[in-house]
């Protein structure tokens, strides 16, 4: 067993549902997870598919059995009030943060064999914006994942960062440290990196953060661009007003997924309510007790 | 008259050498350690080669040799700065704290441990020849052809590994999350700054000594980051304010007698930091004061 | 040297423990301030200090050594946060940069004053609490050692102030934004710490060196933090950590380091506390009672050990719902594959459950007691209860509750049950059994505490 105990799968217990069972595969982790894996099948087309993620920071849980199959060209948003987790779901796909059990597959393969697939965008807050590069140096970095070990970035790079840049309306600022772009042309920036990724999925955290309106409406421009070329953006968003103008799709997101479909049919007032407002006080305080029962 | 003719002096060209090599490789590392925000790990890795070092010498005449085996020293500092870092992590984790007080933790504890051990070998027969208490605040003068072949060693393989690695030095520093999110090993590239620092360290415990290294590390590098707003340009620049202070500490040292080289080496590269404060295109005190007052007019 | 003389080696214990005891209460707060590298700055810029107040004064009188040494060390502390503001150069590197720079100055100074007097560096690192004893001056008739007296004023000073600002400096050190907000002056409390911090340095590096000072402000402070969670127990815990390191420091160097080291003499008592106070951290770093490793990893192993015994009770149960009987050979493999524990753990287990008189294991197959029936039948119905709330709460499929339940029901005591039945829809009397998603009865409530809330 594990530092923390993790959820024992019952041998023969009261599941008899004909996914659940008799493969009680005894190996490290969850072996829960693969006896589902075995019942249902997910399409290899969804850009992310995420299987029964569990994801406890310092063991309390923070996501709770998510389940998503997002589809693919489309512009969908993460909504839920803060501490839902939302962050935590972006980095548990991109590998940042251990999950304690579940899966996740990009276009039906895992994430680690995909990775030149997936586009990250951090919070502007996660890096040093005095740190002595410029802006077009950073959107180099994006082509890296592409580049080998000891390959110095070349005129090829350069150019689709370029592109990258002009792509966000930031050509001119090309040669300017990043520490002396406003806050909006940062977010550009970090949009101009994940562009020069070339990557089919974009996992954004909270990209509308914090920037002016013309930032804002210079972003869903692109977002909108990069879903008319096909791609999938998922972004981390916590404005409810301007959700329903941004995204196709919507997960409303609470420790565990509330719901999650088409903007319209999904975000309802009820469902809103049980997002923001809706709280199980029990669950919450069994969640507390595991906690304190595990740090003793 | 006095420079020029040390300037001629064999031993004074071989110290200014090794150290302008030194200084160069302390400057490039410096820069990592400085934008990887770990400027203080210098300062325990530096003071946590003492035990390595007296334990070296206590091994090594336990088997029969003299104990004053340079090589066998310094790896004895090697793995002392080790069990340093490694420390740190324990006891970062173990114990709850932070990085800082981790570091003022291994730095007092591992020194502590390295005065207590000195002080039995100097009253050992041929311990008090030794010399092992030169390493804490550096014998430059002593230094000969092969400490200028080991500094010409650390400091070129320093360099070639970051050429190399520049690209995903840079990434790591700036950031780390989007490294990982690319499939960057950053454990292994965060190792690589550490063997490159401690390097430097041991290379550096002749000639400034191992309280003082940790200047020489940073005070470059931090004037270096005052003059350019670029990664690439930055370490260099650093590279190059370390050779100098190296050669102008050393001929500052022997122009006249009684000025003890490593902390000559340290005040000059203080003196360019001072003047970088001061001067720097954007970032130097000067032109920020002007550029408000500027502002200030127009308002 | 074999034995102590009391006049000699009770002196010098007493100086550790005064140098401790001064530098718990400016430690505590650099510990929980983070900025535990401050000390370690102040303490190297004592050096250009001291050679300072020689240069300018030109006598070796401790006043003015214990002025400029001060003064030096506050300078540093001053210029790095300067830099940091106004430069904007990353606080560690400022503060690294300042007193290296420092204290090179120091040591040319100190080389060009050499022949006129006595100044080493070395002894300024190490500093010399060997010979501090002999260094004694009559107070009142009683012939007490001078870093006695200093360290003594100094440990006075830090209560006293400790004392009149505890309300504000507590408040400062964990929450510096709530205490500018109820007007408590974070930066005169911060110089306030300073200020200690200083003092304290100087007062100590002259008999204990500077390096211990290191060692003696933060160890301790470190290792306190480690059995409290509160100020004053961190101070506490301090002064008693660092009591030990002193006695036990001492010990090593006089006694231990000479019988290992053959033709050695005592080692130094500084280097040989600080390197005690290191190791003591070590040590409780794994004995610790709430956070160390063996008692966090007793509480692991009791609770995987109780989560086995639960698991054991609820399979059981499960068997004899459907009319089966198992082995004890299985019933362990089963609990091994399920629970994800060593054999040997389940085998404790069904030892304990044995002895507890929860099952009877005497016959070729194992069985329930009463008792254990009885635990099993609550598990069951824990298990039973969570699955259809997580069922209708979370809209959770079918095949997902499972697992979750298989978590929840350890930590499900009889009130939580009660709640959870009447959310889950239960009738008042229990006279209409409910149904878990998978078709099973939820076995009726048997303890009495099911049914109040």
């Amino acid at each position: 067993m594990n530092a923390a105990p993790v959820p024992p799968s019952d041998p023969h217990g009261d599941s008899h549902a004909p996914t659940h069972g008799d493969s009680h595969a005894p190996t490290h982790g969850d072996s829960h997870a693969q006896s589902r894996a075995a019942g249902c099948e997910h399409s290899d087309t969804s850009p992310l598919s995420i299987h029964a993620l569990t994801v406890a920071y310092q063991r309390r849980p923070v996501l709770w059995d998510v389940d998503l199959d997002i589809p693919s060209q489309s512009i969908v948003g993460v909504i839920g009030p803060n501490g839902a987790g939302k962050s935590t779901l972006l980095k548990a796909c991109l590998g940042l943060i251990p999950i304690s059990s579940g899966r996740i597959r990009v276009f039906g393969k895992p994430y680690e064999e995909q990775r030149a697939l997936v586009g990250y965008v951090p919070q502007r807050e996660s890096v040093d914006w005095d740190f002595p590069v410029s802006a077009l140096e950073v959107v180099m970095m994006g082509t890296f994942g592409q580049l080998g070990w000891f390959h110095r970035a070349g005129k090829r790079e350069r150019a689709h960062a370029c592109e990258a840049l002009d792509a966000v309306g930031l050509a001119d600022e090309a040669h300017q440290q990043i520490g002396q772009l406003s806050g909006g042309q940062q977010q550009r920036v970090f949009l101009a990196r994940a562009l020069a990724q070339s990557a089919q999925v974009y996992l954004m955290d909270e990209p509308f953060a914090s920037v002016d309106a013309a930032t804002e409406q210079a972003i869903i421009a692109v977002l909108r661009r990069m879903r008319g070329e096909g791609r999938t953006v998922i972004v981390v968003h916590h404005d409810l007003e301007t959700a329903r103008e941004y995204f196709d799709w919507v997960v409303l997101l609470n420790t565990r997924v509330v719901a999650a479909g088409p903007t319209a049919t999904t975000m309802t007032h009820e469902r809103l309510r049980q997002t923001y407002g809706g709280r199980l006080t029990l669950l919450d305080e069994a969640a507390q007790r595991i906690q304190k029962a595990q740090l003793g | 008259m006095s420079s020029s003719i040390a300037w001629l002096d064999y031993n004074t060209q071989v110290v200014a050498a090794s150290a302008a090599l030194l200084g160069a490789a302390a400057g490039l590392a410096g820069c990592l350690l400085l934008l990887r925000r770990r400027a203080l790990m210098g300062d325990a890795l530096g003071h946590a080669t003492l035990p390595g070092i007296a334990g070296a010498y206590l091994v090594s005449v336990a088997l029969g040799g003299t104990g004053k085996e340079q090589w066998v020293l310094l790896a004895g500092a090697a793995v002392g700065a080790l069990g340093g870092v490694l420390s740190i992590l324990v006891i970062r984790r173990g114990a709850r704290v932070s990085d800082e007080t981790a570091m003022a933790i291994v730095l007092g504890s591992f020194f502590g441990f390295g005065t207590a051990l000195l002080t039995v070998i100097q009253a050992t027969p041929g311990g008090h020849q030794a010399g092992l208490s030169s390493f804490i605040l550096g014998h430059a003068a002593s230094m000969v052809a092969s400490d200028l072949r080991a500094a010409s060693i650390v400091a070129f393989s320093c360099a070639a590994l970051v050429v190399l690695l520049t690209k995903e030095l840079r990434l790591l520093c700036f950031d780390d999350a989007f490294a990982r999110a690319i499939g960057r090993p950053v454990r292994w590239l965060d190792g690589v700054v550490l063997l490159i620092i401690t390097a430097v360290v041991i290379a550096g415990l002749q000639a400034v000594g191992l309280i003082l290294i940790l200047a020489l590390l940073i005070l470059p590098a931090t004037a270096a980051r005052l003059c350019t707003d670029r990664f690439s340009v930055m370490l260099p620049t650093a590279a190059v304010m370390g050779a100098v202070s190296g050669v102008g500490g050393t001929l500052v040292s022997a122009s006249a007698p009684r000025l003890p080289t490593g902390p000559c080496i340290v005040l000059f590269a203080a003196a360019i930091f001072a003047l970088a404060l001061l001067f720097a295109p954007h970032r130097g005190l000067i032109v920020r004061a002007t550029s408000s007052r500027v502002r200030g007019l127009r308002q | 040297m074999s034995a102590w003389t009391w006049a000699v080696d009770g002196w010098i214990i007493a100086i550790g423990a005064l140098c401790a005891l001064s530098c718990a209460i400016p430690g505590a707060f650099l510990v929980v301030r983070r900025t535990s590298m401050l000390a370690d700055a102040i303490s190297h810029a004592v050096l250009p200090g001291i050679a300072v107040a020689f240069l300018l004064s030109g006598t070796r009188d401790p006043l003015w050594m214990f002025i400029g040494a001060a003064t030096a060390g506050l300078m540093v502390t001053l210029v790095s946060s300067a830099l940091t503001r106004i430069a904007r150069i990353d606080s560690g590197a400022a503060l690294g940069l300042t007193f290296t720079t420092a204290f090179a100055l120091g040591l040319i100074l100190i080389v060009q004053v050499a022949d006129t007097v006595d100044l080493d560096p070395s002894c300024v690192l190490y500093g010399a609490i060997e010979l501090a004893p002999l260094d004694s001056t009559l107070i009142g008739g009683v012939e007490l050692p001078r870093a006695v007296i200093v360290l003594g004023a100094v440990t006075l000073l830090n209560a006293l102030v400790a004392l009149c600002f505890w309300k504000e400096l507590t408040l400062m050190a964990f929450d510096p934004a709530l205490a500018k907000t109820l007007g408590c002056r974070p930066k005169l409390m911060e110089s306030i710490i300073l200020g200690m911090a200083a003092a304290t340095c100087v007062a100590a590096f002259e008999s204990v060196g500077s390096i211990l000072v290191v060692a003696m402000m933060i160890i301790p402070a470190a290792t306190g933090r480690l059995f409290s969670d509160r100020l004053v127990g961190v101070i506490v815990g301090a002064i008693i950590i660092g009591f030990v390191g002193a006695i036990s420091g001492h010990w090593v160097a006089t006694t231990v380091a000479p019988a290992i080291i053959a033709g050695g003499r005592d080692a130094s008592s500084a280097g040989s506390i600080a390197a005690t106070l290191g190791v003591l951290l070590v040590i409780a770093i794994i004995i610790a009672p709430r956070r160390g490793i063996v008692v966090r990893a007793i509480h692991r192993w009791r609770l995987t050990l109780r989560i086995a015994r639960e698991d054991a009770i609820g399979l059981l149960w499960r068997l004899e719902e459907d009319h089966r009987t198992v082995a004890e050979v299985e019933l362990r493999t089963l609990l091994v594959l399920g629970a994800e524990i060593p054999g040997w753990l389940a085998r404790v287990a069904l030892i304990q459950l044995a002895r507890d008189g929860r099952v009877d294991r005497s016959e070729a197959v194992v069985r329930l007691t009463d008792r254990g029936r009885g635990e099993g039948a609550s598990l069951v119905r824990s298990h039973r209860l969570w699955e259809i709330y997580l069922m209708q709460r979370l809209a959770l499929a079918r095949d997902h509750v499972h697992p979750t339940a298989m978590v929840l029901e350890h930590i499900t005591d009889a009130a939580m049950r009660a709640r959870l039945a009447r959310e889950d829809g239960a009738t008042g009397d229990g006279a209409q059994p409910l149904a878990d998603p998978h078709g099973r009865t939820v076995p009726a409530a048997i303890n009495p505490r099911d049914h109040s809330v």
